[in-house]
């Protein structure tokens, strides 16, 4: 009789100004829009509970803010949990709706999305029957507030093989946001075999405990046909046209993503040098891919 | 074929792919764009600007091949040029209707691969550039920089070339709107000279970065100068940028001598590849205005010192001096800034020669380079000249051993000719007989003959005997030069050029009596031992310079006093000239004795005309008295001897009996007749009688002394006539007679000798004899014509003597000869 597939519960996010900000993603080939908050934000909504018979009874209705690690057939890590009760034990309407906030939503970590790991965030409806429980969960994707590193170092690296090429890579900053242009040079200090070209790549990887993914997100070639000594070759890459996120480091001791840039020198006989230097990438605004709809009003 | 695979693999790595395949190659890419371009073109109709910018860096990517040769390549990225000019220009449109330049500006920088990526971002640039949002300067300098991404040498280059052709109205210059946005003139050089810069270095480096695989030396020597060659056509786009320079109105000739010229001079210096530098430099010398050459050409002279010593410093010093040379036909340069130009250019010159880097031909024609800029600055300053020849003789170092040598030295000294086109201001020139020298005899002998055909030309008189004195040193070479005697008819060379020099005598005269002796003196030490060849052709106008020396003292006589000089002495070099001359060429001495004699009789010196006569006549006796020409060289004799009007009698007699004696001796008698005749009238000489054809010499003077010898007279007549009468063949005799009743009548109309009407008579008897004692004989030739001389006689003497003593001619048997002969 108390049967909780028949519980239906549906769960909207409010917003004052009614102004909604959503975070695109794919899973499974899938784009699901997210509802995006920042931290700080007060997460205010609404949720239609329907249950089969108009006495349903329960322990209590809360509603809760997780914050999750999940790896892949693993039991997901709530590193953040807020718990807002709904409704207090008693019997239930055959539908009631209830509201909730949480205010002041203070986050430490970005949403992600990755090959192995993500970092979700979502509010999830518990209902208590005795020995059952009925969920109900609605992800949205967090943005952290903002810090851009006081800190901030150029990179130059002299790297060579002996008597052949000897360069100086100089990247005028290590630490980036999301929109940024790593800027720098390549300086030939000795040039003796004929180099057919450079190619800037940016490489991204996910590291949880033991495993390493490694993606390459672009190539992007740099430099065409052999210098000599004392030739300079720019370097500019825009990271906006990338699909990157900020670096996570150590999340919750349980993994990491780091990006680097990957320099890598093709000489006529087809040779490969390849030297790598980490970027820190952070953001320092919201997403520009995010839709920006009036959302009509449903309470009624 | 097994091994076309591999090449074909191979071809990426070698420009040197064969004609054909690089033909086939082209087609392919052109194709390829072809068909992005028809993409591009549509989504361009639709507005759809990501697409257009997807399917652009399509095209551009057809650049990136490595296997087309410069030319080539060349070819596809002009098909290109044409679809990215549609592209910018419809960017250009899309910008003005609300697309963001600056947003466009990096989004093109997105592109992966980076030469459709750089293409783009100067394309974009120039959209940017239009819409005044951003310094120029600073999209400039970006861009500059951002190039250098592309290092292979022909890509980079070619990219470069787009740069600047996409900016090349852009520029801000002093005419331009002058503001943040738009920049500065200043802008413009910095951003050509550094364009300049790298496309130099890329361009440098085609000559090292050449994949020569295994090829045998000889391959590698073709690989070379196939490469040399395209690399040459490539410089065409790095010169682009000077040129491009130059059109800026802002650089003016102070920014150009103080901010360019020392940037272009350091980087053409620094690279110190041959084709570079020279290519660079002549370029640099045509682009810029002269006047800007001028400013600085201190500097430029000493930065070719600075040069690869593999550079060819002529061909540059010959551009910069041929075109100042032309510029200061139209401009001449202030004076007191010529002697610098030159003195600059000279000390240039000095110092390259001292290095001993060139060829000594090289330097040969930078000389004469150097002439004609010496030419230019001022005709007046032979110094200039004198200093080029000086530094031609120092050099060639007293010999010259090549063609080329000796072919640019006479070109050089025949400009200088030319060029002055005076002899006078010609034999200033010190160094000019030394330098002459060194060239081999025939090139000698041509500028000899110039200079004799200048003062022909030009009539140049040469008075003073110094000048006379240093333009036979010029011309020496005519006097001396050795001749092959077998070959000398055929020589036309020495005959042309032995009859200008004769021609040339005549130029050399004064009216100033002294200067004129120290002129006829020099001609004879000149001439006087040059050999008989020479002297054969010398010799007329030599004594024809003296005679034409007695003429003009005769003139002048009334001043005689102040000559220090007489005329025996210079009769006696005339005279000592030509009997050194009588061995050799006795007909040339004959004559000219009687030339002499003739002039000395004008000069009123009795005793030399009649020595004169007397070698004539002595060297007649010796030479020509058994010659076939004897009777037309006695005829002169006596001729002359007419008209020597001022001998006095006693020589006159001695003369005129020899002639009469050499007359006698003539081999045909009817030449005796005739001569004979002819000198009786020596022996009544009244200047009534003097024979006209003589007269003509003698001008109008009248014989001062009358001679008279009646017995003589009859003697010739009447042994002409026994001549004529008894040795003479008839009909011939009968002509002969004729004369000599012709002459016998003037005779007897003077009525002062004994040639009377008997004499007259018994000759006319005597003519009619002969002509009836020759009756039976054919008679061809004369009755008609002695017929007509009889009529001619009657008539001459009816007419002129009418009314006047005309009773004497009744007695005449006229009638009697007529009628025997009618």
């Amino acid at each position: 009789m108390f049967s909780t597939k028949k519980n239906k519960a549906q769960i909207e996010f409010t917003h004052p100004e009614d102004i909604w900000k959503e975070m695109p993603v794919e899973r499974n080939g899938i784009i699901h829009n997210l509802p995006l908050f920042q931290c700080g934000d007060t997460i205010t909504g609404i949720v239609r509970l329907s249950v089969p018979s108009t006495k349903t009874h329960h322990t209590g209705i809360y509603m809760m803010l997780i914050g999750s690690i999940e790896k892949n057939k693993k039991k997901p890590f709530f590193f953040m949990e807020l718990i807002q009760e709904l409704a207090p034990e008693g019997n239930l309407q055959e539908s009631q709706t209830f509201k909730f906030e949480f205010k002041n939503v203070q986050v430490k970590y970005e949403s992600y999305n990755g090959f192995q790991v993500r970092l979700r965030y979502f509010v999830r409806l518990k209902m208590t029957q005795g020995q059952t429980n009925y969920h109900k969960d609605s992800e949205f994707w967090m943005i952290p507030p903002f810090s851009p590193p006081t800190v901030d170092t150029s990179v130059i690296k002299e790297i060579g093989i002996q008597d052949m090429v000897h360069i100086q890579v100089e990247y005028l900053r290590s630490k980036f946001h999301l929109r940024d242009v790593v800027i720098g040079r390549i300086l030939f200090l000795l040039s003796r075999i004929k180099l057919e070209k450079i190619i800037l790549g940016v490489i991204k990887r996910e590291i949880s405990g033991k495993t390493i993914k490694s993606q390459k997100i672009e190539t992007f070639e740099i430099l065409d046909g052999s210098p000599d000594k004392g030739d300079s070759i720019p370097i500019r890459l825009f990271l906006e046209q990338f699909p990157l996120t900020p670096t996570f480091n150590k999340v919750q001791k349980k993994f990491s993503v780091r990006y680097f840039l990957n320099l890598l020198l093709i000489d006529e006989q087809g040779k490969r040098y390849v030297t790598e230097s980490e970027i820190f990438l952070y953001r320092n605004f919201t997403p520009k891919n995010v839709k920006i709809i009036r959302k009509v009003d449903q309470e009624k | 074929m097994s091994s076309k695979g591999s090449d074909l693999t191979k071809r990426k790595e070698s420009v040197l792919t064969p004609r054909i395949e690089q033909e086939t190659l082209l087609q392919e890419l052109k194709d390829k764009i072809q068909r992005s371009a028809f993409d591009m073109r549509k989504f361009l109709e639709d507005e759809q600007t990501i697409l257009v910018l997807i399917k652009t860096t399509e095209m551009i990517s057809e650049l990136r091949t490595s296997a087309l040769s410069p030319k080539n390549y060349f070819e596809l990225y002009s098909f290109l040029l044409n679809e990215l000019r549609n592209v910018e220009s419809y960017l250009d449109e899309q910008v003005k209707t609300g697309l963001s330049a600056q947003e466009l500006y990096k989004v093109v920088q997105f592109t992966g691969q980076v030469i459709p990526r750089l293409y783009l971002l100067i394309t974009a640039g120039s959209v940017l550039i239009n819409t005044e949002e951003v310094p120029i300067k600073d999209i400039l300098q970006d861009l500059n920089k951002m190039c250098r991404g592309i290092q292979h040498p022909t890509r980079g280059i070619f990219l470069r070339y787009y740069l600047t052709q996409m900016v090349k109205d852009k520029l801000p210059d002093i005419t331009t709107q002058n503001s943040e946005m738009h920049g500065t003139v200043e802008d413009s050089i910095n951003f050509i000279i550094s364009n300049f810069i790298e496309m130099n270095k890329l361009w440098i480096r085609m000559q090292h970065q050449t994949p020569f695989g295994n090829l045998s030396e000889i391959g590698k020597k073709y690989v070379h100068t196939m490469l040399g060659k395209e690399r040459t056509e490539l410089g065409m786009l790095v010169g682009t940028n000077l040129s491009r320079l130059a059109q800026l109105e802002g650089v003016t000739v102070e920014i150009y001598s103080q901010n360019v010229l020392p940037l272009i001079l350091h980087q053409i210096i620094d690279c110190n590849d041959k084709i570079a530098q020279e290519y660079l430099f002549v370029v640099m010398i045509q682009a810029f205005p002269d006047e800007f050459h001028l400013e600085t050409l201190e500097t430029l002279l000493k930065s070719l010192e600075e040069l690869n010593p593999n550079v060819d410093i002529k061909e540059i010093l010959q551009e910069l001096m041929q075109r100042l040379v032309i510029y200061f036909k139209t401009n001449r340069a202030a004076e007191n800034q010529e002697h610098k130009i030159f003195t600059t250019f000279s000390d240039s010159i000095s110092r390259i020669s001292q290095k001993k880097v060139l060829k000594q031909t090289d330097l040969l024609i930078i000389l004469r380079c150097l002439l004609q800029i010496g030419f230019s600055l001022n005709l007046n300053r032979i110094d200039y000249v004198d200093y080029v020849f000086q530094s031609a003789f120092r050099l060639l170092n007293n010999e010259i051993i090549k063609q080329d040598d000796s072919n640019v030295v006479t070109q050089m000294i025949q400009e200088v000719i030319q060029s002055y086109n005076n002899v006078i201001v010609l034999i200033e020139i010190e160094s000019f007989p030394h330098l002459t020298n060194l060239l081999p005899l025939a090139e000698q002998r041509k500028i000899a003959n110039n200079l004799i055909e200048n003062v022909l030309k030009s009539q140049t008189i040469i008075e003073e005997i110094e000048k006379l004195q240093r333009f036979f040193n010029l011309i020496q070479i005519l006097l001396n030069h050795p001749i092959n005697q077998n070959d000398l008819q055929f020589d036309s060379d020495f005959q042309k050029e032995q009859s200008a020099l004769c021609k040339v005598i005549h130029f050399f005269y004064s009216d100033d009596i002294e200067k004129y002796f120290l002129i006829f003196q020099l001609l004879i030490k000149e001439l006087n031992g040059t050999g008989k060849v020479r002297m054969k052709n010398y010799i007329f106008p030599l004594i024809f310079s003296g005679l034409k020396l007695a003429q003009k003292m005769r003139e002048n006589e009334r001043n005689k006093s102040e000559f220090s000089i007489s005329f025996n002495q210079l009769f006696d070099s005339i005279s000592t000239i030509l009997e050194n001359l009588i061995n050799f060429f006795p007909e040339v001495a004959f004559k000219l004795f009687l030339q002499t004699a003739q002039a000395a009789n004008k000069c009123r010196l009795e005793k030399v005309a009649y020595e004169m006569m007397l070698k004539a006549i002595t060297i007649y006796g010796d030479v020509f008295s058994l010659r076939e020409t004897q009777f037309k060289m006695l005829f002169s004799i006596i001729s002359t001897l007419f008209t020597l009007n001022y001998i006095g009698n006693e020589y006159f007699s001695f003369l005129a009996v020899q002639c009469a004696i050499h007359s006698k001796k003539l081999v045909q008698p009817i030449h005796q007749a005739k001569a004979i005749c002819c000198c009786s009238r020596f022996f009544y000489l009244q200047d009534s009688l003097i024979p006209t054809n003589s007269l003509e010499n003698s001008q109008n003077q009248k014989r001062s002394i009358q001679f008279h010898d009646d017995k003589k007279l009859v003697g010739c007549l009447s042994k002409a006539i026994r001549i004529a009468s008894s040795s003479i063949e008839f009909p011939v005799s009968l002509e002969s007679l004729f004369e000599i009743l012709d002459v016998c009548l003037i005779f007897f109309e003077t009525q002062k000798t004994n040639i009377n009407i008997e004499y007259i008579n018994t000759l006319i008897e005597l003519i009619i004899q002969v002509k009836e004692k020759n009756q039976s004989q054919p008679q061809v030739l004369f009755p008609q014509n002695s017929l007509v001389f009889i009529n001619q006689m009657i008539r001459k003497f009816i007419k002129k003597k009418k009314g006047e003593k005309k009773e004497i001619y009744l007695e005449i048997n006229f009638q009697k000869l007529k009628k025997t002969f009618n």
